[in-house]
């Protein structure tokens, strides 16, 4: 039963996360910030398992979250300095393919037990969440929910007229620093939690099928946390009945989802069109 | 009384110099129309006079605060310009109203945590709204504007804080004849009644000589200020610029001392 009552918070906690991430990414077209970030967070915890194998170190959740804030906070500043789209998803591609070769290059030569480890940051590992993991998730949404809400309206005027809002009073560069850290802090609670691969159908699919379906971005970020949190605990259930990995599950849904709302807005599309 | 100053100011963009030289000075409330050639240096002048770029020499001074080219713009000079920028830098994958926008234009005015927004932020919206005639789209998505409305609710959100200086670039492309005259009505209406200083750029001679006090030519590096009042001959003028006897040179008072 309790386990029950954890992995409900943990959901909360994640689809809060995300849910807001979600909605923001898409609005300020950060979605290569959030690939970006996942990947080289996977290639310095390959880094960091090869270095614990070597020298024989046990690799604590403290040392693990701090190797990925480590790896995250300079990406973010370095891109959030870089003006231009074009540059700026240049140069992230960049870093992607590097760290992505980097991750690759180690998992290939850790040994077998260590594998599997890594393999969890893939795939998922919802149901192994230890209590201090889950602290440090508590801890992370407390501080980006509350900035995520008492930033709103300065988040959206920098990723919908940066120009505008440097030539205001308002901090506008620290701001969009703010905005690119607080995506990538949930990026890393997301890869922990669900995996690299389902993070990318949890944070960008359904806040960029809202901004596409011109859902409002308060409304957008409400529902995508509503969405999110459902997918989650119906994956959980079912995971449970069927012994399925959960995080794939949930990946599953929300791409449907997804799917099907995009084809419901084409049928639209078409019923009015016939109609006129 | 000086509103903007400019004295000698030199400007590159990625080692490249735009503006070599450039010294002006507008001292009274004026409706100054900025033009020159594709790619001359408008939307960087314009750029450095609100801090968006650091000037490589040379000063620039508004009201009484001095910018130079290693001190910090100053926040309170922030505060009293409206600036409205190239329509193209806007990223359109917000699904943001044109109410929206322009309520963002007021986000100085509101405390930090800057959520709720002051109660007659309504009244505020619909009232410049009015006088830009653009009441009934407000509730439309910026994107499904055509592009002269697009234009007004940008105008809009600038002036929604009364700025005493509003800095336009390119404010009347895309936009048709009618409303071009409208919006040049208001812009005066704001310059002869309320006492503000609007500079805009344009590339319609025709309004650059009709509609202004001042001209600021911009060509081949150096911006020139010239009062529209001593330009008879358009074609004439546009030939033969720059010309000694029309230019307005500063008395070498020392503004930025
Ligand atoms: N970000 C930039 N990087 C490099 N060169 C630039 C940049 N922005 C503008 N320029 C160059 O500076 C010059 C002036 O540009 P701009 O001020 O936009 O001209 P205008 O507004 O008069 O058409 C142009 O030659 C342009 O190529
Ligand atoms: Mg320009």
């Amino acid at each position: 039963m309790s386990l029950i009552i954890e992995l409900t918070c943990l959901s909360i906690l994640i689809s809060l996360l995300a849910g807001f991430s979600s909605t923001y990414t898409s609005i300020s077209r950060s979605g290569f910030l959030v690939v970006t970030i996942s990947h080289a967070i996977l290639a310095s915890l390959a880094v960091l398992f090869y270095i614990a194998y070597i020298f024989n170190i046990y690799v604590t959740p403290i040392l693990t979250w701090t190797i990925m804030l480590i790896t995250a906070l300079p990406v973010c500043a370095f891109v959030s300095h870089v003006r231009l789209f074009s540059e700026r998803d240049l140069i992230l591609s960049i870093i992607f393919a590097l760290m992505l070769s980097i991750a690759a290059l180690f998992m290939a030569i850790l040994p077998g037990f260590m594998i599997s480890r890594m393999w969890s940051f893939l795939t998922g590992s919802i149901l192994l969440v230890s209590p201090m993991d889950m602290t440090f998730i508590f801890i992370i949404c407390l501080i980006c929910s509350t900035l995520y809400t008492l930033f709103y309206r300065e988040f959206l005027l920098v990723s919908y007229d940066y120009e505008y809002a440097l030539a205001t009073s308002i901090p506008a560069g620290a701001i969009n620093y703010l905005l690119s850290i607080l995506i990538s802090i949930s990026t890393l609670a997301c890869v922990y939690v669900l995996g690299l691969f389902v993070t990318y159908a949890v944070m960008l699919i359904p806040g960029a099928v809202l901004v596409n379906a011109r859902v409002r971005p308060s409304l957008s970020i409400f529902l995508n946390i509503l969405i999110i949190f459902i997918t989650l605990m119906i994956s959980i259930m079912l995971a449970f009945k069927y012994n399925i990995p959960p995080s794939g599950l949930c990946g599953v849904m929300i791409s449907i989802l997804a799917g099907l709302a995009i084809f419901l807005k084409f049928l639209m599309k078409r019923f009015k069109k016939t109609q006129t | 009384m000086v509103i903007i100053a400019v004295e000698e100011l030199k400007v590159s963009i990625g080692g490249r110099i735009v503006i070599s030289e450039a010294t002006f000075a507008i001292r009274e409330p004026s409706l100054v129309v900025v033009i020159g050639p594709n790619g001359a240096g408008k939307t960087t002048l314009l750029k450095t006079l609100i801090g968006l770029i650091r000037p490589v020499r040379g000063c620039i001074r508004i009201f009484d605060s001095i910018v130079k080219p290693g001190s910090k713009y100053p926040k309170s000079v922030r505060k009293l310009i409206g600036y409205m920028p190239q329509r193209d830098v806007i990223n359109y994958a917000a699904p943001l109203t044109a109410r929206e926008i322009i309520v963002s234009g007021l986000i100085e005015n509101i405390s930090v945590p800057r959520i709720l927004l002051p109660r007659d932020s309504n009244d505020m919206v619909l009232q410049i709204a009015q006088r830009l005639g653009i009441e009934s789209i407000l509730d439309k998505f910026f994107d499904e504007l055509s592009g002269g409305q697009q234009q007004k609710v940008l105008l809009a959100r600038a002036l929604i804080k009364d700025p005493k200086i509003l800095i336009l670039d390119e404010p009347l492309s895309n936009v048709d004849e009618i409303s071009r005259v409208e919006i040049l009505e208001l812009l005066r209406d704001l310059v002869r009644r309320d006492g503000k200083t609007v500079m805009l750029v344009t590339h319609d001679v025709e309004i650059a000589m009709n509609w202004s006090d001042y001209v600021l030519l911009v060509n081949n590096g150096r911006a020139v200020l010239y009062s529209s009042k001593m330009v008879e001959d358009v074609d004439k003028f546009l030939r033969h610029y720059p010309e000694k006897d029309r230019k307005i040179i500063p008395s070498r008072s020392p503004y930025c001392a």
